[in-house]
């Protein structure tokens, strides 16, 4: 017995000393190979700007050996160093951590290494990216949903931590037996108010509204939602969509709204009401934005080119072109002013959609298409800025693929701007991030990392709508799914009236998902 | 040889060889009748499937969530249903698991109960196998790891009620997050035991608050995934109720030194009670073959399984056993593409039942809930037919519906894979590829797949791909299309498509369009017929004979090589439908007429446009 326990230790010894000569592995930097290009990885990491807390940005590298090394350097600290058997680097989070927090502002190096038998270690040219100053908020909150169609499962809504991979669920669909769970929202980038809109057969269609932590369900659709920077009220669009398929095409998927129109709802009030200086019944408007400061209410709007309003797919579908409107607002009077054109379809010939102001009020971003209210599905979608000073605007060419880019975010300092991009393929939608500098100038943008360099490889889930929040939610996934289920409305809206009654000059239409 | 010796011998040998026989039955029996391959065929085409990947990230997440492990090992053990040998193996060890849990339930307290009662678990099991309905595993092992636990608690047996509560909020803690929801029932178990056996009142009381509270509390979040009731969770329950009937009667009943009867009729009696015990699982087993076994859905995953490995010989073997009456839209699908892969359409469809909708599984949406499953299969099917004909964009948008509606099954996946290789949609593909290479069936496929598109990006020797190209429709348009318009835009792009022309012509016969036939009867010449097939020459054959009735006009038939063979049948089948007209007019009972025609022309498409087509528009 005790020699069948010394001879245990003794193999355990033999395998902790060789675990740990593998990662002390010395590395004859002198005598290497000089590759005269950047090593090619993936994710792509490189001429980037990066947030100084975001998480590792690990990654595989593309290029054949046996063994591989990277050291990950910028002016101060000392270098995070990682030696690996495989392809796949995994930086370790504290030392990525410090080095960042230590080098804000400046340039960081990935200096890798690669090893094969015949031609020893090759050294290729350093990855450089920069570290920005200013941090990104650190929550990002998405859906996560396979590629569908007509039919869907289950669907979820996650928050990820970026400054780690920390991963929490707030909603799933099939846990409330809703259908659909969607157009979650934030106030300000925080989830102290928020709504995130439900669609069941079971329990009705509601949207469960956080304001100030309490959690209340209200019987009534929101489909694209704003809040008001105050938070007193939210602003939302009713849309009768419909969708249709190609026969071909890289994208099969075609989406349009037979009708839409917006509305608002006041909590102080607890009621719903529409504006009428803005439906038009002959007109669709839908994608409501605020300004910062609350007095002006952004939003898309398109003259409805059918007369069958009905039909599937209608009349001149395909030369739907929203234009950019804004009407102000008077929050304490509760009134609204004129719409007014900021930017017209006859100016840019496109379809300009998904208005989002920086919370410094300086810039707009928007999407812009070839036609369609649904930009994701539109790979000629692509992201512009306007310079809400001059009133110009310019695309984001370091942001724009051939690929759909669309669904942004602004972080809570105005720097980073959170986006779905079909790049990587053109199918699978993932969330990437830019840096947006005081002159609108936009970074080459870079994947959400992950802790697994191959995720990205296998994953057939996309990421979509990703909103960044300063905190994470505070309500739990169960909660939510207990309102969704409860009869109890916070609202005490009719129950007939899922949309509120509108005088006869114009009236909006239902909300109306399959 | 002493008497008493020889007894002690069979019993110690029956004690072994009886288990040992009835689970090598019930193994050959699961693997040769249920055949366990279906099971996995049927998962994400009528059964639910459950994901299994070969991930960390995947083992982490079953590890670190309620239930997960459970969830784990049983998709784990579904996947392996793939190979039949290993299934039927899986169940007969679960079963056999459970019967040894039962023995040792009666051993440790010290309860001379009936045995076989053991059994009765591994024969539920499989009767829910035998029925097709799903997987039953995270059931079985979710009830499996409750006994044990439940064993565990009675082996311990402590009499102390402080130290038996521990035990069981142990026990029950553990359970929670190995089996999820399903710990309830150890809970139920634990308080039947307390309070029937030991009688320990406060102690049941107890437990029974904390399973209140659990119920409250935690249980209604939905952790399980099993059902709130099924057979299975029986033989537990009837094992407790043994041994609380055995210690109610042990305590009141006086045990007396009986002597051994020498009563000859008492002694026939009690030998045929055991020789009744001992047959009663055998006649359970042969009671699930005839009363809960699902035949037609055997015989449907049989052709599904059959389809998949492209066996199509073997659908049509199939097919012949299968009585008629009982064919469905689905059977038909993979006849009639069985037909058309062994160059038979034309000759031989009407050799089988068919339905008009079978074709393509054009069948309307109801919409009703129930129509769920139903919705999944049609969806999954269909991608076959819309790839081979060559709308890889519907087919595309069929499997991704599927996909979804069947929680991310990898035959879909691999669907999908190929039509983004045929799209020249490589980034895509790879990201499909990727997923399936992680899958325990797939994996090599998709693996061995992505080397070969890293070596040829265009896949220019890879068949599969290349023949979706050839096919594929390349023009857009949108909406949907009706059922006769489907071939022309096929047509348009390849006039070469055999498929989309042999369905076509099988759509123009299926709905009685013979004037169609006639007018597409041309195109034979650019796809290389040896012969024109029989039920085009029969189809010519009416559509010359109705020309002639209605509008006097008589057609040539001879540049088109309809065989003498067939004209002879024709017009035999002419002459016998008179004969058979005359005969039963008086009657005017139309179905004596069809029986008379159908045992010599049940095959002929005559038969099908005078008597089938009919009775499908109705």
């Amino acid at each position: 017995m005790k020699s069948f326990y010394r001879y245990f230790w003794l193999t355990v010894a033999i395998g902790v000393t060789a675990v740990c000569s593998s990662c002390n592995k010395k590395i004859p930097l002198e005598s290497c190979t000089q590759v005269s290009r950047p090593a090619d990885i993936s994710p792509d990491y490189s001429d980037t700007v990066i947030p100084p807390n975001v998480a590792p940005l690990n990654f595989r590298i593309l290029e054949t050996g046996e063994s591989f090394f990277v050291r990950i350097s910028s002016s101060h600290v000392s270098p995070v160093e990682v030696y690996s058997r495989n392809a796949n680097i995994r930086i370790p989070l504290r030392k990525w951590k410090a080095l960042l927090r230590e080098n804000k502002g400046d340039k960081l190096s990935f200096d890798v290494f690669v090893y094969d038998s015949a031609n020893g270690w090759r050294r290729y040219m350093p990855i450089l990216n920069d570290i920005a100053c200013e941090p990104i908020d650190s929550f990002l909150v998405y859906r996560f949903i396979r590629p569908i169609y007509d039919y869907w499962t289950s669907m979820r809504i996650y928050q990820r931590n970026i400054e780690n991979y920390k991963n929490s669920l707030v909603l799933e669909g099939r846990f409330a037996k809703v259908g659909c769970i969607n157009c979650h929202s934030f106030c300000n980038n925080s989830p102290q108010t928020m709504s995130i809109a439900t669609r069941s057969a079971k329990h009705g269609n509601a949207s469960l509204v956080v304001h100030d932590g309490n959690l209340n369900k209200i019987s009534s659709t929101w489909g694209y939602t704003a809040w008001h920077p105050s938070g007193k009220l939210a602003v939302y669009s009713m849309n009768k969509v419909r969708q249709l398929v190609h026969t071909t095409g890289l994208e099969l998927r075609d989406v349009f709204d037979l009708d839409s129109a917006i509305s608002y709802y006041r909590l102080d009030e607890k009621a719903a009401k529409t504006i009428k200086e803005m439906s038009d019944k002959d007109r669709l408007e839908t994608y409501p934005a605020w300004s910062p400061d609350g007095t002006y209410l952004y939003y898309c709007s398109a003259p409805i080119l059918w007369e069958d309003r009905d039909k599937t797919p209608p009349d001149n579908f395909d030369k739907v072109q929203y234009d950019l409107m804004r009407i102000s607002y008077d929050v304490d009077k509760d009134q609204w002013g004129k719409p007014e054109i900021v930017l017209s379809t006859n100016e840019t010939g496109m379809s300009i959609l998904l208005p989002r102001i920086s919370p410094d009020g300086r810039f707009l971003v928007f999407a812009m298409c070839d036609y369609s209210c649904f930009p994701i599905y539109r790979p000629s979608s692509d992201l512009y800025i306007m310079d809400l000073e001059t009133n110009s605007y310019q695309k984001l060419d370091a942001v724009s693929s051939p690929y759909s880019e669309s669904w942004h975010s602004w972080s809570s300092n105005s720097r980073w701007l959170a986006f779905s991009s079909k790049r990587m393929g053109g199918f699978f939608t993932r969330t990437y991030f830019t840096y947006i500098n005081e002159d609108g100038k936009a970074s080459k943008p870079f994947v959400l990392p992950q802790k697994d360099p191959t995720y990205y490889d296998s994953l057939i889930q996309t990421y979509s709508v990703p909103e960044l929040i300063k905190q994470p939610v505070a309500v739990s996934a169960r909660r939510f799914s207990k309102t969704a289920c409860s009869t109890r409305d916070a609202a005490n809206l009719p129950v007939t009236c899922a949309t509120p009654i509108i005088p006869s000059s114009s009236k909006p239409s239902e909300n109306d998902r399959k | 040889m002493n008497i008493s010796k020889t007894k002690e011998f069979v019993s110690r040998h029956l004690a072994i060889l009886e288990p040992v026989f009835f689970f090598t039955a019930l193994y050959l029996f699961v693997l040769l009748v249920i055949e366990p391959e279906l099971i996995y065929y049927a998962s994400g085409r009528v059964i639910y499937y459950y994901p299994f990947v070969m991930d960390g990230r995947f083992l982490y997440d079953c590890l670190t969530t309620v239930g997960g492990p459970v969830n784990y090992i049983a998709s784990f053990l579904d996947q392996c249903f793939y190979f039949s040998w290993i299934g039927a193996l899986i169940i007969t060890v679960i079963g056999w698991l459970f019967w040894l849990l039962s023995k040792k339930a009666f051993a440790v307290t010290k309860s001379k109960c009936i045995t076989e009662i053991g059994f009765l678990f591994a024969i539920l099991l499989t009767a829910a196998y035998a029925s097709y309905n799903g997987h039953q595993l995270l059931i079985a092992l979710s009830l499996l790891a409750v006994f044990a636990a439940f064993v565990i608690y009675l082996w311990i047996d402590l009499s102390k009620s402080f130290f038996a509560a521990l035990l069981f909020l142990v026990e029950f803690a553990c359970l929670y997050y190995l089996i999820g929801g399903a710990v309830f029932i150890f809970g139920l178990l634990v308080v039947f035991y307390e309070l029937l056996v030991k009688k320990h009142i406060g102690l049941t009381g107890g437990i029974f608050a904390v399973l209140a509270l659990y119920y409250a509390g935690v249980h209604s979040g939905n952790f399980s995934e099993i059902p709130p009731f099924c057979l299975m969770y029986i033989p537990p329950f009837l094992i407790l109720l043994l041994i609380a009937l055995y210690k109610y009667r042990s305590n009141r009943t006086v045990r007396k030194k009986t002597r051994p009867s020498k009563n000859r009729l008492i002694k026939t009696f009690y030998l045929f009670v055991l020789i009744l015990r001992k047959l009663i699982p055998y006649g359970l087993i042969l009671f699930i073959f005839c009363a809960v076994f699902n035949n037609r859905a055997k015989s449907l995953l049989q052709i599904w399984s059959y389809a998949e490995k492209q066996q199509w010989q073997k659908i049509l073997e199939c097919a012949k056993r299968y009585p008629e009456s009982q064919y469905n839209i689905f059977f038909n699908y993979d006849i009639n593409r069985a037909l058309y892969y062994t160059g038979r359409l034309g000759d031989d469809m009407f050799s089988y039942h068919q339905h008009p909708f079978a074709l393509l599984l054009s069948i309307p949406d109801s919409g009703s809930p129930a129509d769920a499953s139903k919705k999944l299969c049609r969806k999954a099917q269909k991608v076959d037919i819309l790839m081979e004909l060559g709308y890889l964009g519907h087919a595309r948008r069929l499997a991704s519906e599927a996909l979804e509606l069947a929680n991310g099954c990898p035959y879909l996946a691999k669907k999908l894979a190929l039509i983004y290789l045929a799209e020249e949609q490589n980034e895509t593909a790879r990201v499909y590829l990727g997923a399936l290479s992680k899958d325990l069936i797939y994996g090599r496929f998709a693996r061995d797949l992505l080397l070969r598109l890293e070596k040829d990006p265009q896949l220019t020797d890879y068949e599969p791909v290349q023949s979706l190209r050839r096919v594929a429709v390349q023009k857009d348009y949108v909406g949907d299309y009706a059922l006769g318009n489907i071939f022309a835009p096929l047509l348009q792009r390849n006039s070469h498509n055999k498929m989309a022309f042999e369905y076509m012509m099988a759509t123009y016969l299926l709905m009685g369009q013979v004037e169609k036939i006639a007018l597409n009867i041309s195109r034979m010449n650019e796809l290389e017929y040896n012969k024109m097939p029989r039920h085009y020459q029969e189809a010519m054959l009416v559509y010359a004979a109705l020309r002639q009735q209605r509008f006097g006009e008589k057609i040539n038939l001879r540049g088109l090589s309809i065989s003498p063979e067939t004209i002879k049948r024709f017009q035999e089948y002419n002459a016998t439908g008179r004969k058979a007209q005359l005969r039963y007019s008086k009657s005017k009972n139309p179905e004596m007429i069809r029986q008379q025609l159908a045992k010599d022309f049940g095959d002929t498409y005559m038969f099908y446009l005078n008597f089938e087509l009919t009775r499908v528009e109705k």
